[in-house]
């Protein structure tokens, strides 16, 4: 009988260790636009939903996300980025430490190199409300090809963009912001891709 | 944010009688307005919601997970920690009411004992944003659910959907019960919406004036003060929504306001601050 509840007791116990020692990956996400509380919570509560998920941090004031989750899930960058982005927040940069040691990270877009360039600086109108949408639109013309400086404004909403003119046009530059999920005078977003946008990034659109 | 305001206005209320009483033939000299009178700088708390518990003003720190009470410096003279995003509190008899957002729950702490009691609902909420207490009735602003839940002292009643429509809310952040109504942070439809006791809509406030997430409110006798967050700027209406004045100096995320004795205080969540203000009679 001993030996039964020592058996028992020793199975208990190594469960109890191989849970607890279960392998996690760590991930950690730079997210731009963290300026409202309700937005910024909603995004932790809203990861703290997947299962096994384990540490949720947010740091409103650095924008640094961070979260555990198990190895064997085997949960991607991509896929990372992709619901931080279906959230409706811009991650800037992202960082996964494997539990077997292994960084997998996005590195940033390096500057782009203007030496032959034909440099042209256009003012373009960007329907937009606040932090978020401010990160949400410098990302989407950091992710083109040419661009040396960009700065939106949410008071004016007025987007100040340097470019290489061989490579973009005020044209380009809009749809690519537009189907960000911004209206400018030149193209609109689409309507599914605006109701994807958090609360406080609903702007009120512009009359095409 | 709410004081049960029976409790904080009558005295006011009778203090205001009296100074009227005495001061009929008296000529109003003043600019009928409010005037800021002193910035109250947080260290290390970002303000979201406020209410006064006793002497205390306390304030809810929903970036550290904490509400706190602090002086009229600004110093911490008490903390209650060991939270999940406390949003817009409310204090009622001995108690604070602090709606976490983050937990789902709401939770009355008393801040001598530290004894903390959960409000049973029977329904499940989504990210509780505020909560009010008036007498024996209580509302909470159930942000994700675009909703508000409201008790008049024999049974629960939830009023209130997703949508644009007058009557619908697309996510309400703050609500405050009245003698007669109960009044809604309608955050991200910018605009305020009141309702009466059985949850009818009665009016809209603030509709034409551009807000930019309408996230924190309170009613007093006369007046109706709304943060403008993004705007960064306070709107105070009279009560049938004519605009009395915009204060728009020196403020960045204004998030909730609370008039305590003739003062009205202003929590500032980003410059982490109180703004305190006077009313010029």
């Amino acid at each position: 009988m001993k030996t039964i509840m020592t058996l028992c007791m020793s199975f208990l116990l190594m469960s109890t260790l191989a849970f607890a020692q279960k392998p996690m990956d760590t991930f950690q996400v730079q997210v731009d636009g963290l300026g409202c509380p309700f937005c910024a919570y909603g995004l932790e509560k809203k990861f703290k939903e997947f299962k096994g998920i384990k540490e949720v941090k947010i740091d409103i004031e650095t924008g640094d996300f961070s979260f555990a989750y198990p190895a064997e899930k085997a949960l991607s960058l991509a896929a990372v980025v992709s619901q931080v982005e279906k959230a409706g927040y811009s991650p800037m940069k992202t960082v996964i430490t494997r539990a077997n040691g292994l960084v997998e990270t996005d590195a940033p877009l390096e500057a782009t190199e203007v030496a032959l360039a034909e440099l042209q600086t256009k003012d373009i109108f960007v329907a937009g409300n606040c932090e978020m949408c401010e990160a949400r639109i410098l990302k989407a013309t950091s992710r083109l090809e040419g661009i040396t400086e960009a700065a939106w404004d949410s008071k004016s909403k007025m987007l100040h963009i340097s470019f290489d003119s061989k490579q973009q046009s005020e044209n380009s530059i809009s749809q690519a912001i537009a189907l960000a999920g911004h209206d400018t005078k030149l193209h609109k977003a689409q309507a599914s891709t605006y109701e994807t946008l958090p609360m406080c990034c609903k702007y009120e659109r512009l009359k095409q | 944010m709410r004081y049960s305001l029976r409790f904080l206005l009558y005295p006011i209320s009778l203090l205001g009688l009296f100074a009227s009483l005495g001061s009929c033939a008296e000529k109003r000299t003043g600019s009928q307005k409010w005037v800021l009178d002193k910035t109250i700088t947080l260290d290390g708390v970002n303000p979201i919601g406020l209410a006064v518990l006793g002497d205390s003003l306390w304030l809810s720190d929903g970036d550290h997970n904490r509400v706190v009470a602090v002086n009229e410096r600004g110093a911490l003279i008490d903390s209650i920690g060991a939270l999940e995003r406390p949003m817009h509190i409310a204090a009622h008899q001995n108690q604070l009411w602090i709606p976490q957002y983050g937990a789902d729950s709401v939770i009355g702490v008393n801040p001598s004992t530290m004894a903390r009691e959960i409000l049973v609902l029977k329904d499940a909420l989504d990210a509780p944003a505020a909560v009010s207490f008036f007498g024996a009735e209580k509302a909470i602003a159930d942000f994700y659910n675009h909703r508000i839940l409201y008790f008049n002292g024999d049974s629960w009643l939830s009023f209130g959907k997703e949508g644009k429509d007058l009557g619908e809310f697309y996510y309400p952040t703050d609500v405050q019960i009245t003698q007669k109504f109960i009044w809604v942070a309608d955050a991200y439809n910018n605009r305020v919406q009141v309702f009466d006791k059985q949850g009818q809509f009665v009016q809209v406030i603030g509709a034409s004036q551009k807000m930019n997430a309408a996230t924190g409110l309170f009613v007093s006798e006369e007046q109706l003060f709304v943060t403008d967050f993004e705007n960064h700027r306070v709107l105070i209406f009279y009560h049938d929504g004519q605009l009395a004045q915009v204060l728009d100096q020196g403020l960045e995320k204004p998030i909730d306001a609370l008039i305590i004795r003739d003062s009205l205080y202003v929590a500032d969540y980003k410059k982490s601050q109180l703004q305190r203000y006077y009313f010029d009679r």
